[in-house]
């Protein structure tokens, strides 16, 4: 094929975006020490606007230094943002802990470790101070009493065991409907099915969208909104669930769309198929094994999440775990944890099992 | 009227690449036509663009006097029916069942639910291990595609492509995938089926087979046209100026 004439102009924008990142890593190495310099000198705690109180000489010498520190980087040797957004290699004979990204990499952590401890107020002296605190709860835990595991507790209207089961049914039932509603959606979020017309990009965008935003809200805020527009109780929980996996799943099954081979495709299409039959042959075979292990990964998270939806109104065993959380009753609790802890660890093994069977 | 002209064909991949500059050839029914070619020369391209996997820039392609690039898609679909293809990495479902691979021949034919369903009628499925029959592989139906071997994987492609019972076939480097004795064995059955009348086009690097099998040779270069005529009339000469100065004959016998 004829290569086409080189064009002469520098490539401003490739340029200006690894420059742009080395500018803001520069900017918030300037934050971290302004907000350390706040903390120790002034107060012991400082929040993270604190560091906003800078004098009007103070900005311009921030943006300036941090300025010419993101220009000067790229002279050090390969910085982060010519790491990260272009082709350039380190020489090999280089080892990575003397380069300048990987010094510059190294410090970012080390302050973002330090500035963190400081800012969530973590105090080891605490955790060995109050330990005393906890005595009852770990007694509870290792001696629990089992006595409505299946006898029915008439406060809670029914037994740890039966609850199990009910919470159980409502994950397997969220991961089903969920599972099943976001394979169609998963072609609808992907790019190479959802090209041509300029009517398919607009619903890829907005497909898109969608699974970000109701991804973005986990499975237990979407709870509280079932609770309030349906009624407490598992049907609250289960549709909390299903929608959330819905998206999840559409999400994951839409990447895996996008990674098929196009040859199987251009096949079924070269023979005259429409394109419902192109997708149905060319496409649905590639991606049904990873389907199913996104499913049955999708349905141990569901199980671990239907446990404790119960906290904002969606049914299932937490019921039980909160009840006798509030009353101080410890050993029922470390009844409802163990009966928990058992189940969930079956079938983590199982669904291991079957994922490792399937791809 | 030819079965297939080609007037002014382009094709620029964005931004700036020319892969296909301004062709004009003609095929009649019942020609074996073979184009060679170095990687890259726009081969593939080519023949992409005649049943429109891939959609020319410029030009026109008429097959049996219909315009296939501007075919409204009901068209085009009847179009690609009777142009067969097959593909240098086969390109069959791998996952599934060698059978289905050939059934999915005739899509075009069935409805909607039945497709979606997967519910061949069972004609279909007679004429499916009828064409498996025909390329020597009939007790392969039932093997799931990925089990086969390359020569065996590239029969099916074949036989995937009769069931449309096409008037043309076109093969995008069918042995390039393969061993020379296999290369051999395939181009033999797309012999056999260029004997039964239909016309095939097909790319191919090695110059013997371009003598053994073709009526006509078309060699491209950089997308465009430097020989049009029978193979052997390709000497040493005409060779250099398709594939470059410093290619060598490889002998595959």
């Amino acid at each position: 094929m004829k290569k086409p004439k080189k064009s002469t102009f520098p490539d401003l924008l490739g340029r200006a975006k690894p420059f742009l990142l080395d500018w803001l890593i520069w900017s918030y190495f300037a934050y971290t020490t302004i907000f350390l310099l706040n903390s120790y000198w002034y107060t012991q705690y400082v929040d993270w606007y604190g560091t906003l109180t800078l004098p009007p000489w103070g900005w311009i010498l921030t943006v300036l230094g941090t300025f010419s520190c993101a220009l000067a980087s790229e002279y050090f040797g390969l910085s982060i943002g010519l790491k990260a957004l272009t082709d350039q290699e380190t020489p090999p004979t280089k080892p990575w802990l003397i380069t300048n990204w990987g010094l510059t990499s190294i410090f970012l952590v080390v302050f973002t470790f330090w500035v963190g401890w400081l800012t969530t107020d973590i105090n080891l002296g605490i955790i060995i101070r109050r330990a005393p605190k906890t005595i009852g709860l770990w007694h509870g835990l290792s001696h629990p009493n089992f006595a409505h595991l299946i006898e029915i507790d008439p406060e809670m209207e029914g037994s740890i065991l039966g609850s199990l089961v009910n919470t159980l049914f409502m994950a397997y039932l969220a991961t089903l409907i969920g599972g099943v509603l976001a394979a169609p959606l998963g072609f609808l979020g992907a790019r190479n099915i959802m090209g041509g017309s300029w009517f398919r990009r607009v619903f890829f965008y907005l497909t898109r969208a969608f699974f970000n935003v109701v991804r973005s809200v986990e499975s237990l805020i979407w709870a509280i909104v079932f609770a309030i527009w349906i009624g407490f109780g598992p049907a609250a929980g289960a549709f909390a669930l299903l929608i959330h996996s819905m998206a999840a799943l559409a999400k994951l099954f839409s990447e895996q769309v996008e990674a098929i081979d196009k040859g199987p495709i251009e096949a079924v299409q070269s023979t005259g198929a429409s394109f419902w039959q192109t997708i149905r042959y060319g496409a649905v075979p590639q991606v049904i094994p990873q389907y199913m292990a996104f499913l049955l990964y999708r349905l141990d998270i569901n199980v671990r999440m239907a446990t404790v939806i119960a906290l904002v109104g969606g049914g299932g065993i937490g019921r039980f775990f909160f009840y006798y959380k509030d009353q101080l009753d410890w050993e029922q609790v470390g009844a409802v944890t163990i009966v928990i802890a058992i189940v969930v660890w079956i079938l983590d093994y199982i669904s291991g099992k079957a994922r490792e069977k399937i791809v | 009227m030819a079965q297939l002209e080609i007037n002014n064909l382009t094709k620029i991949y964005p931004p700036d690449v020319l892969a296909l500059d301004d062709i004009s050839f003609e095929v009649e029914k019942g020609e074996f036509l073979i184009i060679i070619g170095l990687s890259g020369s726009g081969k593939s391209t080519l023949l992409r663009c005649i049943n429109r996997l891939i959609e020319p820039t410029e030009g026109s392609i008429k097959f049996e006097g219909q315009e296939v690039t501007t075919a409204s898609s009901k068209e085009l679909k009847a179009i690609r029916e009777e142009i067969g293809m097959i593909f240098q990495r086969f390109n069959l479902i791998e996952r599934s069942l060698v059978l289905t691979n050939v059934l999915t021949g005739q899509l075009g034919e069935l409805s909607f639910w039945r497709s979606m369903l997967g519910r061949f009628p069972k004609e279909m499925k007679r004429a499916a291990h009828e064409k498996l029959e025909t390329v020597g592989i009939p007790e392969q139906a039932f093997k799931r595609a990925d089990e086969l071997s390359g020569g065996q994987q590239q029969r099916v492609g074949i036989a995937r492509a009769l069931m449309q019972d096409p008037r043309l076939l076109l093969a995008d480097e069918p042995v390039s995938s393969l061993d020379p004795a296999t290369s051999g064995t395939i181009m033999d059955y797309l012999a056999q089926i260029n004997d039964q009348g239909k016309t095939v086009i097909t790319s191919l690097h090695f110059l013997d087979l371009v003598r053994k099998y073709g009526t006509r040779a078309i060699g491209l270069k950089d997308g465009e046209i430097v020989y049009d005529g029978p193979p052997k009339g390709i000497d040493d000469e005409k060779f250099k100026e398709v594939f470059g100065e410093e290619a060598e004959k490889v002998h595959i016998s």
